[in-house]
C-alpha cells in the first residue's frame, strides 16, 4: 500500500532527499589512474570565495571534498562585497590555487567575468573555476551554454525550474494574483521575474510587479519594501514571491516576512536560507548543503583530471525540498493542504 | 436412427451429474455464510485497518504539528489518494462529532453530512459495507471510517456459481457427445447390425454375417451369431446368394465422425469470445479505412473464403476422397490456428485466418459428404441432423470453455489449444474415415453460375434466400461474432462472461429449434414464422443496443437465439415449396447447396456493414443499424411474398426456363 506522492508535484520535489550525499558515499576509483595526483605532501589548493563563511554551499563543498579522498586544502575567503574582487584578484592569482570556487552570482561574475568579454587583466582566466548557487549562468553570461560552458568555468544552480515553483505555489492554494518583490539591479532577478510572468500567464495567474525603486544615483531602495508590499496587498495580491535575490531575499527577508504577515499575504521563496531565518510561509529549494556537495563533485572531477575542466556541464539538482513554516501558516490561518504537508519538510519557529 | 438406449443412459447420467452439481452448488452457497464469510471478513477488516491507520497517521501528524483537526485543508484529497491506491476500499470518511468532515468514495455510503452505513441495516439484511472505525488523536469525537464492500464476498461467490452453471451445461453436452461415441459406436450400432443380420437370416438369407471385430461382449455376441449362422447354413447347405448388407457398418462411423466434428468445431468456437478483440489488439492503421472496417476485414474474409472454398472442396472430396480432403482441411486449420496464435501483425493474422477458413470449409463439406455417402436416403436426414448436432454442441461448449481458458492463459495460448483440437480431430478422422475412395461416389454436379441464375430468377427464392436466410447469417455474424464481443470487452466484461452470453444463443437454438420446427410444420404458417423470426432478430439487435451491459446483452442474445431457432426449419421447408421447378431441373442437393452458398454471403458482408456502422455511430448505433437492416429485410420479404403468391408455375409461366 502506498499513497502516491507523485501526483503532487511530478516528482520534482521530495522531502529531505540528498542526491549529492549518495554520490559521496561511493568513492571514486577513477582517481587513482589520473595524470594529476595530489598527495599529502603536495595537496591540491582550493580557494573558496564567498560572501559569508557559514553558507550551506561552503559546508557541503568542504564535506564532499573531505569525504572524496582527494588530498586538498580548502581556503575559505569571505568577500562580502563583489565590488572588492578586482583588488583581491592579483593576490589570489599570486597564491597559485589549483581551483577556485565562487558562491552566488555576483561574486562569480566578479571573478570570471562574462564568457564573451574575457579580460585577463580584470578576471581570473587561467585557473579552473567552479561556481555554486548561480541562478542563471547563461542569462548572466557566465557560460555560453549549460551543457557546454566553453571555458574552464562550471558549477551548480540551485533554483527549481519556474514551472515547478509555480506548480508548488498553486498546490497550496489556487492563487489568482501573486506579487514579485525583487531588485531590478540584479540581472538574474530580471530574468527570473520575466520567466515567472510567462509561466504565470500559462497558468492563468496574474503577477504584480513590485520591483524596488531606485534612488537618484540608481541604487535600489530596500527601504521601500514595506510600501511595495502594502501596495501589492491593496492591488489584490495574495502571495509575495521572492526569488534568488541578494538584496531582497538574502538581506531583507525578515522585513518581507514581517510586512507580508502584517498584510496577511502568503510568502514563497525559491532559496533556502530566507525561509530558515525569517517567518516566511514556504519555499521550494535545493538545500544549499546539497548544492555545495554537487559543486564539490565537479571540483574533484576537475582536480583529478577525470573530466576536462571545460567539458563539465552546469547542472541543477533534480530534487527539491518543500519547506513549510508551520508558524506562518497558523498566523495566516492558511493551513497547508494535507498532500503538501505530507511531503514537506516542516520548519518550526525558533 | 433411434437412440433409445443411448438416450436413456444419457438422461440417467446427465441427471446424476446435474443432481450432484446442484447439490454441491446448494451446499457451497449455503456455506458461504458459515464458512467463507467468517474467513474472508476478518481479512477485509484487517485490510481496512491498514489503509485507515495510514491515513490516521497523516492526520495525527498534522494535529501534532499544531493544526486544528476540523480546520485541516485537503483531507478529501488525502482520502481519495488512499482510495485510489486501494480499489477494495469503497469509502473513507472523517467524522467529527457525528458529522462528516471529509469523505471520499461511493455516494451510497452517505446522505448529506451523515454516514449512513453506521446505521443498523433493516432486519434480516446483511450490511452492504463492512465499516471499520479508527480513533484519531487529539479529538475524542473524531473517527476515521473505512468501508469495505461486504458484497465482495457475495460477488466472488456468484462468480463461482455462474462458472459451475456453465460447467454444468457443458458437462451435459459433453456427456451426450461421449455417450454417443462410446455407446453408439460400440453398443448401439453393432447391436443394430446384429438385429439386421438376424432379420435377413430369418428371411432365409443365411449367407449374411455380422463380422464385427469388437473385442468386447458385443463382439462375442456377433461372433456367436456368425457361428450359429455358419452351422445353420452348413446344415441347410445353401449357397450364398445374399443381398448386400451395406451401410450398417457405416453408421457406426458416422457416430464416431460426429465426435471428431464436435472436437473440430470446438477448435473454432473456443476463439469466438475474443476473436474480434484480438484483431483489435493487432490493429494497425490502414490509410483510407476506419479502424472498425479494418477489424471487420479478417472476419469477413474468413467467411468469404469459407463460402467460396466449400463448393470447390466439395467437388474435390468427390474426386479425391472424403478422407484426404478432411485430413488436408484439418491440417490446414491446424496451421492457420497456430499462425493466428503467433501472428504479430494484422497481415499475418489475416493470412492465418484465410488458411483456417479453407480448412474449415474442406473439413465440413468432406464430413457432410461422407455422411451422405454412408447413409441411405431414408436415414440421411437423421444422420445429417446428428452430425449437425455435434456442431451445435460445440457452439455451446466452445465459447463457455474458451472464455474461461482465454481469461486464464490469454488469447494466444487459446489459439494454440484450438490448433491442438484441430489436430486431434484430424487424428480421429484418420482412424474413422475409410481409406478407400467411396466407390459409389455419385458424380453430383458442382455449383455453376447458370444454376444460380436459374434460382435467382425465382422471386420467391430470392425472398427466402436473400431476405430471410442472408439477414439471419448477417445478424449472427455482425451481432454475435463481431459487435457484441467488442462492445462487452469495451465495457470491461470478462472473457468468461462473454462466453456465457454467447453460450445462451446456442443453448436456445438447441432447445427452441425442435419446438419451432414442430410448430411450424403443424401450423403450416411458414411465412409467418419467417417474418416473426426476422422481427424478433431485429428486436434482439435493438435490445442489445440498450445501455446496461450484461442484463441487456443476455436478453438480446436470448432473443436472437429464439429468432434464429424459429427460422431454421421453416426456411428449408419453404425452400422445397418455392423451388419445385428448380429442384426438378437441378436436383435437390444443388438447390440446397445454392441456398447455403447465398446464405453465407450474409456472413461475408456482416463484418463490413457492422464495421461501417461502428465507425460512424458507435456501438449502440451499430447494433441499432444492424437491427434496422434486419427489419428492412423482413419488409422486403413480406412484399415479395405478397407480390408473388405461391404456385409460381401457374402464376409465372413465362419465367420458367425451357
Amino acid at each position: 500500500m502506498s499513497l502516491s506522492r507523485r501526483t503532487v508535484l511530478t516528482g520534482a520535489l521530495t522531502a529531505g532527499t540528498l542526491t549529492a550525499g549518495t554520490l559521496a558515499a561511493g568513492g571514486f576509483p577513477a582517481f587513482a589512474q589520473t595524470a594529476r595526483t595530489f598527495t599529502s605532501a603536495k595537496p591540491a589548493r582550493i580557494v573558496v570565495l564567498t560572501p559569508r563563511k557559514d553558507v550551506g554551499d561552503v559546508l557541503g563543498l568542504r564535506d564532499f571534498i573531505a569525504s572524496s579522498g582527494l588530498s586538498a586544502t580548502v581556503e575559505v575567503r569571505e568577500v562580502p562585497q563583489a565590488s572588492a574582487m578586482p583588488t583581491l584578484l592579483p593576490e589570489i592569482r599570486a597564491s597559485k590555487p589549483d581551483l577556485v570556487v565562487t558562491v552566488f552570482t555576483p561574486l562569480t561574475l566578479a571573478t570570471v567575468g562574462r564568457y564573451d568579454d574575457p579580460d585577463p587583466s580584470r578576471f581570473l582566466t587561467d585557473v579552473p573555476v567552479v561556481f555554486t548557487s548561480v541562478t542563471d549562468p547563461v542569462a548572466s553570461r557566465v557560460v555560453r551554454a549549460l551543457d557546454r560552458p566553453g571555458r574552464a568555468v562550471t558549477g551548480t544552480r540551485h533554483i527549481a525550474p519556474v514551472a515547478v515553483q509555480m506548480k508548488t505555489m498553486l498546490s497550496y492554494r489556487r492563487w489568482k494574483k501573486i506579487a514579485a518583490v525583487y531588485n531590478p539591479a540584479e540581472d538574474n532577478m530580471v530574468v527570473a521575474v520575466r520567466d515567472l510572468k510567462e509561466e504565470a500567464a500559462r497558468q492563468g495567474v496574474e503577477v504584480h510587479d513590485a520591483a524596488l525603486p531606485r534612488d537618484a544615483s540608481g541604487a535600489p531602495q530596500a527601504a521601500a519594501i514595506p510600501d511595495l508590499i502594502a501596495d501589492a496587498a491593496r492591488a489584490g495580491a495574495e502571495l509575495v514571491y521572492i526569488g534568488p535575490d541578494t538584496l531582497v531575499a538574502s538581506n531583507n527577508n525578515a522585513v518581507v516576512a514581517e510586512q507580508a504577515l502584517a498584510h496577511r499575504l502568503a510568502t514563497f521563496c525559491s532559496t533556502e536560507l530566507p525561509i530558515r531565518r525569517a517567518n516566511l510561509l514556504m519555499g521550494l529549494v535545493s538545500p544549499a548543503v546539497n548544492v555545495g556537495r554537487f559543486a564539490g563533485l565537479k571540483a574533484v572531477e576537475i582536480l583529478t583530471g577525470a573530466k576536462p575542466a571545460d567539458g563539465i556541464p552546469v547542472e541543477t539538482l533534480n530534487r527539491f525540498s518543500l519547506l513549510l513554516r508551520i508558524g506562518a501558516a497558523k498566523q495566516l490561518d492558511l493551513y497547508p493542504p494535507m498532500r503538501l504537508l505530507n511531503i514537506a519538510e516542516i520548519v518550526q519557529d525558533a | 436412427m433411434k437412440l433409445s438406449f443411448i438416450r436413456r443412459l444419457n438422461w440417467m447420467l446427465t441427471g446424476v451429474v446435474s443432481v450432484l452439481m446442484l447439490v454441491s452448488l446448494a451446499v457451497q452457497t449455503n456455506h458461504v455464510n458459515t464458512l467463507f464469510r467468517p474467513l474472508i471478513e476478518p481479512e477485509l477488516a484487517r485490510k481496512a485497518e491498514v489503509v485507515g491507520s495510514y491515513v490516521v497517521a497523516q492526520i495525527d501528524r498534522a494535529v501534532a504539528l499544531g493544526f486544528e483537526l476540523d480546520k485541516l485543508v485537503g483531507v478529501d484529497e488525502l482520502l481519495s489518494d488512499a482510495l485510489a491506491a486501494n480499489p477494495d476500499v469503497k469509502y473513507l470518511a472523517l467524522e467529527i462529532g457525528g458529522r462528516l468532515h471529509a469523505f471520499s468514495g461511493t455516494e451510497e455510503a452517505r446522505s448529506g453530512t451523515r454516514l449512513t452505513v453506521a446505521d443498523a441495516p433493516p432486519d434480516g439484511e446483511s450490511p452492504q459495507f463492512l465499516d471499520t472505525v479508527l480513533p484519531l488523536e487529539g479529538n475524542d469525537e473524531a473517527r476515521l471510517h473505512v468501508g469495505v464492500d461486504s458484497g465482495y464476498v457475495r460477488s466472488a461467490m456468484n462468480e463461482v456459481v455462474f462458472d459451475l452453471g456453465s460447467v454444468l451445461i457443458v458437462a451435459i453436452l459433453l456427456n451426450i457427445e461421449i455417450l454417443l461415441l462410446v455407446v453408439g459406436s460400440s453398443v448401439a450400432a453393432p447391436l443394430r447390425r446384429v438385429t439386421a443380420v438376424m432379420k435377413q437370416a430369418a428371411d432365409g438369407h443365411l449367407g449374411v454375417r455380422v463380422a464385427l471385430r469388437n473385442r468386447d461382449e458385443v463382439g462375442e455376441l456377433s461372433r456367436a451369431v456368425d457361428w450359429a449362422l455358419d452351422s445353420v447354413q452348413h446344415k441347410a447347405d445353401m449357397s450364398a446368394s445374399e443381398p448386400a448388407m451395406t451401410k450398417i457398418g457405416m453408421m457406426q462411423r458416422v457416430v464416431e465422425l460426429r465426435f471428431a466434428i464436435f472436437i473440430f468445431s470446438l477448435a473454432e468456437e473456443l476463439t469466438r469470445t475474443f476473436l474480434s478483440v484480438y484483431i483489435k489488439q493487432l490493429f494497425e492503421p490502414v490509410p483510407g479505412l476506419s479502424m472498425e472496417m479494418v477489424i471487420g476485414a479478417p472476419i469477413a474474409l474468413f467467411m468469404l473464403l469459407w463460402a467460396v472454398s466449400q463448393p470447390i472442396a466439395g467437388s474435390m472430396s468427390e474426386r479425391r476422397g472424403r478422407r484426404a480432403v478432411f485430413l488436408g482441411g484439418a491440417l490446414l486449420s491446424f496451421v492457420g490456428l497456430v499462425g493466428s496464435g503467433l501472428a504479430t501483425d494484422l497481415i499475418q493474422l489475416v493470412v492465418a485466418r484465410c488458411l483456417t477458413a479453407i480448412g474449415y470449409a474442406s473439413v465440413f463439406i468432406a464430413a457432410q459428404g461422407f455422411v451422405i455417402d454412408a447413409t441411405d436416403p431414408k436415414q440421411r436426414a437423421q444422420a445429417i441432423a446428428m452430425y449437425a448436432g455435434g456442431i451445435l454442441s460445440a457452439g455451446v461448449c466452445g465459447p463457455a470453455i474458451g472464455g474461461v481458458i482465454a481469461g486464464q492463459v490469454g488469447f494466444r495460448t487459446t489459439f494454440l489449444i484450438s490448433a491442438g483440437l484441430a489436430l486431434l480431430a484430424a487424428f480421429m478422422a484418420w482412424q474413422v474415415l475409410p481409406r478407400v475412395r467411396a466407390a459409389q461416389a455419385k458424380s453430383s454436379r458442382g455449383l455453376r453460375l447458370a444454376d444460380a441464375a436459374l434460382c435467382l430468377r425465382n422471386p420467391r427464392f430470392v425472398g427466402l434466400a436473400v431476405f430471410s436466410a442472408v439477414p439471419a447469417k448477417l445478424g449472427l455474424t455482425a451481432l454475435l461474432f463481431f459487435l457484441l464481443p467488442l462492445a462487452l470487452d469495451d465495457q470491461g466484461v470478462s472473457q468468461s462472461w462473454i462466453g456465457r452470453v454467447l453460450l445462451l444463443y446456442w443453448l436456445l437454438m438447441i432447445v427452441v429449434s425442435p419446438m419451432a420446427a414442430k410448430l411450424s410444420d403443424r401450423s403450416g404458417q411458414r411465412i409467418g414464422f419467417l417474418v416473426a423470426g426476422g422481427l424478433v432478430a431485429a428486436g434482439a439487435a435493438w435490445v442489445l443496443s440498450m445501455p446496461g451491459s450484461l442484463g441487456t446483452a443476455l436478453a438480446g442474445v436470448a432473443l436472437l437465439g429464439v429468432a434464429h431457432a424459429m427460422l431454421g426449419a421453416p426456411q428449408l421447408a419453404m425452400l422445397a415449396d418455392v423451388c419445385v421447378k428448380e429442384r426438378a431441373a437441378l436436383g435437390e442437393t444443388t438447390v440446397i447447396g445454392m441456398f447455403r452458398l447465398i446464405e453465407r454471403l450474409g456472413s461475408v458482408i456482416a463484418p463490413f456493414l457492422a464495421g461501417l456502422f461502428l465507425a460512424h455511430y458507435g456501438y449502440a448505433g451499430a447494433l441499432k443499424g444492424i437491427g434496422a437492416v434486419l427489419a428492412a429485410c423482413v419488409a422486403v420479404q413480406l412484399l415479395l411474398s405478397a407480390l408473388f403468391r405461391p404456385r409460381p408455375p401457374a402464376d409465372l409461366p413465362q419465367r420458367t426456363p425451357a
